[in-house]
């Protein structure tokens, strides 16, 4: 009877402080949906639990920004495109560094490595780019990060815990390099690269500033950077109203607090979403994956 | 599988190709040409100028297609390629330079800062010449002559032209002060027009009257004077501490510290430290909301709350006095859409001085524009900076060309119905109209008065018309109050200086100060509240002089003694340039 008594109380407060903790993590993401459906009079005054004034005039406003529709075709473009480069390059990088018989094998997979430890900063970066034409050029998106040294590391861990006598055997039954790359590692190799997958495109969709720095092509604006610029120029309206520059003035510049906060919401919700969709599904690939190739049997 | 896969890279390439291939139109125009005969052939042919400047973003990147644009287009054979860029792009234009990747004619955030790193690079041009040849319009006027002095003194390396000033002059029309006393006017007419004579004693009066009068709001939230955003950061949290007496007695700090100001009356620079100066613009302040905190008219909440709560709780009437001017007009909206119109905030009039600063006047221009190399026709840039430096041509990109949104009547420009009921950040409007879109790109500021017909360039904002339509009742019960035509004579007509000229640029203190004079600004920063909270005068008195003795910590004396001098030095320097905008 205690017995079970006891097991009830350490049941309940086992679920209750678990549903808390659940409560904690999907109560941010809630209170933004809230506020972004919510009167932005309302909205500024505090929204805990249901939306008041049900609207979706910020929604409306942002679909008001011209070329958004072209911008959302391009963000999912280079998500996809730039998502399958990566893969492939990685993969394929990070299986040749397994391979003895490359030359120079060791010293080509430190070099990789370096990479890691060692960024070159914005400028060198802006003028590398300008230098191999990808100014205003789409490939900027995807090209630049084909190759990850993290994702080479993790690939090459991956491969190397695959038993050896499976590419032996296929070479006895003559097959190349591609084939049993592209026919033997690439489909056992696929839980490591599904968290590649997922990675590479949570960053892909995620990132602007290479849009900001290089592209000045209305038509190759990503989703992001044109709400990014559309938050900003809020605030250039109230500016120009105002002396910038004047002694008074200085201060107007560091308020930024113009925008009003259910079309930042509103903003938040779009670039968050098509991600919360998509990480319920790969999310099982991420620790099994990282943690595949991480003990060596 | 292997078909699989292969189709799929065909894809992936197939997509990337079509991409790769929509580079921006690397047009290149043809080199410049000192033969007469060519010239005169190539100003048929329209050039294409890259432009990064700060614009509406109604229309994409790109040549521009909106009716101003057609307009330069035709008169000056120029195509305007231009990029819209942010408050951010300093930091973008710092990669441009390293990589000398600059647009032909752009917006430079920092001047002090960037022009000398470019000049020495040998990336932009100097303008002396294209200046003389093409900017007849600059160098006609006043205010084009004052800019090119000032950009040569304080942004100029070597004393020769890099930059041109776009964006000068008044940018708000004087119908309210950016900052000021705003009280909740129908309040104090309820109260029968008491005395209200001063800042120190009388509005803290009248304010702790009117408390009485209204203490809930229409949701019966409780309802203080005065309220403030103290939790927020250093130089945003104590920002009515330090300017709300600047504006309304017509003196601006130089310096972050509060230490050295001038008088826009004068143009005298400050004898004494003010942060010393027990009767000066700092301590009255800070004795200001010590006082109403005592009365129990300061909102306790203003100690944690930040901007944007003490914004929702003003528009919301939870306070009856105000500092911030670009907040009224949403206030007062508010007091409208909740069914109460007769309410409203207003500026109190200058009170007991000779200066009130009620316009600022943007010598240098609120954008400075620089010329880069890169540019192949450097006189077509330089012609475009003049062009849009008429008044006419101001007019015409502030308002779009004549016909859709005014009209000429009698000699004076007129806006029509409808523009004036057009929202201001319409884009789709922006686009159709070519109104409102350039307004970084525009030799003059918004309210800058064409002296050919008396009116301002922004018809949209400080035509008489439009002014007309903002006038709410308690502005028009206030003019009856004083017996004023206008607010703009209720402000102006009784102190002798109603416009700041910011001129001065004292930099940054010496090494051997520089610490001392960060931490100053800490110091001060914390002990304001704490002397705000001072539970009686006695404590008050007490605190003051602790924190005064502090000051010698930071070598307050030297610090004082080095912007004091610097600042008298400019004000030698700048001279020429004072009498030339003197009217």
């Amino acid at each position: 009877m205690v017995k079970q008594w006891k097991g009830l109380l350490f049941q309940s407060f086992n679920s209750g402080s678990l549903l808390v903790f659940a409560f904690l993590c999907a109560y941010p993401f809630y209170y933004i949906i809230i506020n972004s459906l919510s009167d932005p009079a309302e909205s500024a005054k505090g929204i805990y639990f249901w939306p008041q004034g049900l609207t979706l005039s910020s929604y409306e406003q942002m679909m008001q920004i011209p070329t958004i529709f072209q911008s959302v075709f391009i963000s999912a473009a280079r998500t996809v495109v730039g998502t399958i480069i990566t893969v492939f390059c990685s993969a394929f990088v990070g299986y040749m560094v397994t391979k003895k018989e490359l030359p120079f094998r060791s010293t080509i997979y430190r070099l990789i490595i370096v990479t890691m430890f060692f960024s070159p900063g914005l400028i060198p970066w802006y003028m590398l780019m300008k230098t191999l034409y990808l100014k205003n050029n789409f490939l900027l998106y995807v090209l630049p990060g084909a190759v990850s040294a993290f994702f080479i590391i993790l690939v090459k861990t991956y491969i190397e815990s695959l038993p050896a006598s499976l590419e032996e055997s296929a070479q006895i039954d003559g097959a190349g390099v591609w084939t049993i790359f592209i026919k033997i590692i690439f489909p056992l190799s696929l839980p490591i690269i599904a968290c590649i997958a997922v990675f590479t495109a949570v960053g892909q969709w995620n990132s602007w500033a290479d849009n900001f720095y290089l592209v000045t092509d209305s038509r190759l604006n990503t989703l992001q950077y044109l709400l990014y610029t559309n938050l900003k120029s809020n605030m250039a309206d109230i500016m120009r109203t105002s002396a910038s520059g004047t002694t008074q003035g200085a201060a107007l510049a560091s308020a930024g607090k113009v925008t009003p906060m259910s079309i930042r919401y509103a903003i938040t919700v779009i670039t968050v979403f098509p991600i919360m969709l998509l990480y319920p599904f790969m999310q099982k690939y991420f620790v099994k994956g990282i943690m595949l190739g991480a003990i060596k049997g | 599988m292997k078909r699989k896969m292969a189709a799929g890279l065909v894809a992936v390439m197939a997509l990337t190709t079509l991409f790769g291939c929509s580079q921006g139109n690397g047009g290149t125009p043809d080199p410049v040409n000192s033969s007469g005969s060519v010239v005169s052939e190539k100003e048929n042919k329209p050039v294409t100028l890259k432009i990064a400047a700060s614009i509406a973003a109604a229309e994409p990147n790109g040549v521009m297609q909106n009716p101003v644009a057609k307009e330069i287009e035709k008169e000056l054979g120029i195509k305007m390629d231009m990029t819209a860029v942010g408050a951010d792009f300093g930091e973008k234009l710092n990669a441009m330079i390293a990589s000398n990747d600059l647009p032909d004619l752009f917006w430079v955030p920092d001047p002090v800062k960037s022009i000398p790193m470019m000049v020495k690079a040998g990336q932009i041009y100097e303008l002396d010449e294209l200046l003389a040849k093409y900017g007849d319009n600059i160098t006609s006027d006043p205010s084009g002559q004052a800019m090119v002095e000032l950009h040569k003194k304080t942004i100029s390396p070597d004393g020769k032209l890099y930059t041109i000033g776009m964006l000068r002059g008044a940018t708000t029309g004087g119908t309210q002060p950016l900052g000021g006393n705003f009280i909740r006017w129908d309040l104090y007419k309820q109260l029968g027009y008491p005395k209200l004579e001063n800042f120190d004693t009388d509005l803290l009066n009248v304010l702790a009257e009117m408390q009485k009068l209204e203490p809930k709001n229409k949701d019966g939230q409780k309802v203080y004077a005065i309220g403030g955003w103290f939790a927020d950061g250093q130089g945003w949290g104590d920002w009515p501490m330090t300017y709300t007496l600047t504006f309304t007695e017509g003196k601006g700090y130089l310096t972050g510290d509060r230490t050295v100001y001038y008088d826009i009356a004068t143009n005298e620079v400050s004898p004494n430290n003010d942060l010393k100066d027990k009767n000066g613009m700092f301590w009255r302040t800070v004795k200001f909301y010590n006082k109403a905190n005592q009365m129990g008219i300061l909102d306790p909440e203003s100690f944690t709350q930040k901007s944007d709560k003490y914004e929702e709780k003003v528009k919301s009437g939870r306070y009856l006095y105000n500092v911030p001017g670009w907040l009224v007009t949403d206030i007062n909206s508010n007091y409208e859409k909740a069914g109460t119109p007769e309410k409203g905030m207003v500026a109190l009039p200058p009170m007991n001085t000779d200066a009130y600063m009620l316009v600022s006047n943007l010598t240098g221009g609120g954008r400075t524009f620089a010329i880069s190399k890169n540019a192949k026709n450097p006189e077509k840039a330089m012609q475009l900076l003049n062009w849009l430096s008429s008044y006419e041509n101001a007019r015409t990109v502030w308002n779009g060309p004549e016909g859709e949104n005014w009209k000429m009547e009698e000699g004076k420009p007129v806006p029509t119905d409808e523009y004036l009921q057009q929202s201001a950040s319409d884009l789709a409007f922006s686009k159709r109209t070519g109104a409102q879109m350039y307004y970084h790109f525009v030799g003059f500021g918004s309210a800058v008065v064409d002296p050919a017909t008396g009116v301002p360039v922004n018809l949209f904002e400080w035509s008489d018309k439009a002014i007309n339509r903002q006038l709410k009742d308690v502005h028009k019960d206030m003019l009856e109050h004083y017996g004023a035509k206008s607010l703009f004579e209720l402000y102006t007509s009784k102190v002798k200086a109603y416009e700041e000229t910011p001129l001065y640029q004292l930099g940054v203190l010496p090494e051997n100060l520089k610490t001392l004079g960060t931490n100053l600004q800490n110091y001060t920063f914390k002990n304001i509240f704490k002397l705000v909270l001072a539970e009686n005068d006695a404590e008050f008195a007490a605190k003051q002089d602790e924190f005064i003795k502090g000051l010698d910590d930071f070598k307050i004396d030297e610090i004082f003694d080095y912007w004091q001098s610097k600042a008298k030095e400019q004000q030698k320097e700048l001279e020429p340039i004072f009498n030339l905008l003197k009217k």
